[in-house]
């Protein structure tokens, strides 16, 4: 394993130990996801992606998240204010 | 090797499978499987002879036939893929090996078209979607009910891969290293990672839902 990619593996696993200030919309068959990192179960699943990150904007405002991340189907995502 | 665990994996590697590739890795080891991928380790090595070794030294596989037909028109078909996974049956057949093998297709009953003498076999279908990936994986590992622990519900291991794609993109970049070239890191080297983060992201619920209690 090289340097640079050492570094990565030590990077991977302190990612991994999640970040519940983040907040993940993700795709599902029926429509959009709403799950704070670290959690297995979704808060809320919604049909629309304007209407769920409407929803977490209110965690957002709250105070309870600081970011909001938006996946695409095919494994893209963008952050979201 | 652990030939219980270990799962020959049986499909294109390029750029345009990238996004299907990851998520099928990604399942295999979120199910607990080891994925063994053909990669040349020795400039001397024989291609094919190391493909028949990952092959009788692994219970599992996937082949993935989605990508049989040729790339642009002039082109010819690619039959790598067929290749592997007759090398597959025959040695389930011949060696009588416990093996279990699950064939992936981007349409239902397209292969019915080009390689007819499959039916009958588990062939799924993944419509080029990651989720739909995923599914199909995780659906076939549990069917399989040859593992202790039951795999968790696809839409929990969808979740999880799109975490782990969120810091491995930011870390890539951190890096330096592109996120979107099939070959910037082995494949054995992403496997590691996926691992990894896997193993420390689990282990970190386990520990959040222990504070809960």
């Amino acid at each position: 394993m090289t340097t640079k990619t050492s570094q990565l593996s030590k990077r991977l696993i302190n990612s991994a130990r999640t970040d519940s200030k983040r907040i993940h919309i993700t795709p599902r068959l029926n429509g959009w996801a709403i799950r704070k990192e670290g959690s297995l179960r979704a808060l809320k699943v919604v049909s629309d992606q304007y209407k769920a990150i409407e929803i977490a904007q209110t965690y957002v405002e709250n105070g309870l998240v600081s970011k909001i991340i938006v996946h695409s189907k095919n494994g893209e995502f963008r952050t979201a204010k | 090797m652990a030939f219980t665990k270990n799962l020959f994996i049986n499909c294109p590697f390029d750029d345009d499978y990238y996004p299907l590739l990851r998520p099928l890795l990604f399942t295999a080891i979120y199910c607990d499987l080891k994925p063994q991928i053909s990669e040349t380790k020795d400039g001397d090595d024989i291609r094919i002879r190391q493909i028949q070794e990952l092959i009788e030294n692994s219970k599992f596989s996937i082949h993935d036939l989605s990508r049989i037909e040729p790339k642009s028109s002039g082109d010819l078909p690619r039959f790598n893929m067929p290749l592997e996974l007759g090398i597959d049956l025959g040695c389930k057949r011949y060696l009588l090996k416990a093996k279990r093998c699950l064939i992936l297709e981007a349409e239902r009953y397209r292969y019915k078209e080009v390689i007819s003498d499959l039916s009958g076999q588990d062939i799924s279908c993944h419509e080029n979607d990651p989720m739909l990936m995923i599914k199909a994986v995780r659906d076939w590992i549990y069917k399989l009910r040859t593992f202790k622990n039951k795999p968790e519900n696809y839409t929990v291991i969808w979740d999880k891969y799109n975490e782990f794609i969120y810091d491995y993109d930011k870390d890539m970049k951190a890096e330096n290293l592109n996120t979107d070239r099939i070959w910037e890191i082995p494949f054995t080297e992403l496997v590691d990672h996926m691992a990894k983060w896997i193993k420390t992201n689990k282990r970190n619920i386990t520990n959040v839902k222990k504070l809960k209690r």
